[in-house]
């Protein structure tokens, strides 16, 4: 009982649970969305459970294949792979089972939501992580690409193939990480470099990638109203939404002109708040 | 920020989110825009609030987004009872807010607080005396009074705000930010009851 507790208490950072949990929301919420008939409680625990074992694996994967960049940095010498606290090459077979689990238990249910989840994880364990994070800024691109692949997956389930209304919900996550990724990247510039991971603040300057969070986040917001729009979204929920995205656009055009670390942070945090609320309200206002 | 403070301005953006997803579906698409609007800024505000700290209400950007508040209320109001001024007022308060916004870009205060004063003298009458001019009619549940209410707390918060920035508070910077975020609840659950007691 204490080996499998203090395994749990050494995996749980590995799956980097805040992530793990939004991005299994987003996938939720694509299913709702096609207003499927959300009642079958197996259906709705199958999504969750291969989300959470997708999801979860392949951060495990990214968390192996980095864990010299982590042990560079600051920020994240901490974490149990470059402590050692977890072996790595357990770590390796606890994610690719993982992973694979999923992947078969999505199959089982559906073999289109299989291979867009398939494609997620294969972008960002395999594109993003092993391939571009080393070597180009322009990686968190295909971070984006597999972070939006959750809620299409979703929407493909309910809805049996993959629509526009979709799309833009996968258009919407993919603008929204680079506020996440670039937030981070300009305040721990100092980490970054020091692993030699490539990143906008060092390649571009800090003020070129404001703009491009400011610009993303704008898009991110204008890409989920679209959706909402289309999937005629309750009104109510989508008047929500709209609010959200105005205070959305406006901190991210004030990260331009007044820029500050508070603001940058403030900016970081009200767009996972952002994207959080409208993900409950596409649930709550799917009709 | 005291937790009890984080607490209060997270049931602001209850209160105002509640209000634009449910809270006033009675109404045409107009006020509806309207309201939305000004519980947005009640939204937007406590989230900033939240997200940044109190002191944001210090930025001089606030002042043009709490300008947008009794803005967007009194143009609903006008817009349901006095449809056939709808216009004409929607026009004198977007000249004097684009006014407030014009010489707050160029730094010209004390213009701009002539705006800004012209601009909230204009609203607050009618947010404070056209409810109960309403009431007084029959036109309105009494409950329609809220409006009032959160109005005269707004200006009570407002011009805290406004002689601490002049260098001649009433109360010091300290007291409003621990007040501010009990005023802001109140006059929300104000103006919600107000505006659900047609």
């Amino acid at each position: 009982m204490t080996l499998i507790s203090t395994k749990f208490r050494h995996y749980w950072p590995l799956i980097k649970s805040l992530q793990t949990g939004l991005l299994i929301l987003t996938g939720l919420t694509g299913y709702v969305s096609a207003r499927c008939p959300v009642y079958n409680l197996t259906t709705l625990l199958s999504v969750v459970g291969t989300l959470f074992l997708t999801v979860s694996g392949s951060t495990i994967l990214n968390m192996v294949w980095d864990r010299d960049i982590d042990a560079k940095m600051n920020r994240t010498k901490h974490r149990p792979l470059p402590t050692g606290l977890v072996q790595a090459r357990e770590a390796w077979i606890v994610g690719l089972t993982s992973s694979l689990m999923g992947l078969l238990w999505a199959v089982y249910l559906d073999p289109l939501y299989a291979l867009i989840i398939f494609a997620g994880l294969f972008f960002d364990v395999v594109v993003y992580t092993i391939w571009l994070k080393r070597k180009t800024a322009w990686s968190i691109v295909w971070g984006g690409i597999s972070g939006g692949m959750p809620i299409l997956a979703g929407r493909a389930f309910g809805l049996g193939s993959v629509d526009a209304v979709g799309i833009f919900f996968m258009l919407g996550i993919l603008f929204w990480i680079p506020t996440h990724i670039l937030t981070f990247s300009i305040k721990y510039v100092d980490d970054y470099a020091a692993a030699d991971v490539p990143t906008f603040p060092a390649t571009y300057g800090v003020a070129t990638t404001r703009l491009i969070i400011s610009v993303s986040s704008f898009i991110a917001a204008l890409s989920i109203i679209l959706s909402g729009l289309m999937m005629d979204l309750g009104a109510g929920y989508l008047r929500l939404i709209m609010v959200l995205a105005v205070g959305l656009s406006g901190l991210a055009l004030s990260t331009i002109f007044n820029a500050s670390e508070r603001i940058n942070f403030g900016l970081f945090k009200y767009a996972s708040l952002f994207m959080m609320t409208s993900m409950f309200m596409v649930i709550l206002g799917a009709r | 920020m005291v937790n009890i403070n984080r607490i209060i301005l997270l049931l602001v953006t209850i209160v105002a989110g509640v209000q634009i997803v449910t809270g006033i579906e009675d109404y045409g698409t107009i006020p509806i825009a309207y309201y939305t609007f000004s519980y947005g800024i009640f939204l937007v505000s406590a989230l900033l609030m939240l997200l940044l700290g109190v002191d944001i209400i210090e930025h001089d950007l606030a002042a043009l987004a709490t300008s947008m508040l009794p803005l967007g209320f009194s143009m609903g109001m006008v817009a349901v009872f006095l449809p056939a001024y709808h216009l004409e007022y929607g026009l004198v308060v977007s000249i004097l807010y684009a006014g407030l916004v014009i010489q707050k870009l160029r730094h010209q205060d004390k213009s701009a607080m002539l705006f800004q004063i012209m601009l909230h003298g204009l609203t607050g009458l009618i947010l404070f005396f056209m409810p109960l001019v309403l009431v007084i009619q029959g036109t309105v549940n009494p409950g329609y009074l809220g409006i009032s209410v959160g109005t005269g707390l707004v200006a009570i918060a407002g011009m805290a705000l406004a002689f601490m920035k002049s260098g001649k508070p009433i109360l010091n910077k300290e007291q409003i930010y621990t007040i501010f975020p009990s005023v802001l609840l109140l006059a929300v659950v104000a103006f919600s009851v107000g505006i659900g007691s047609r």
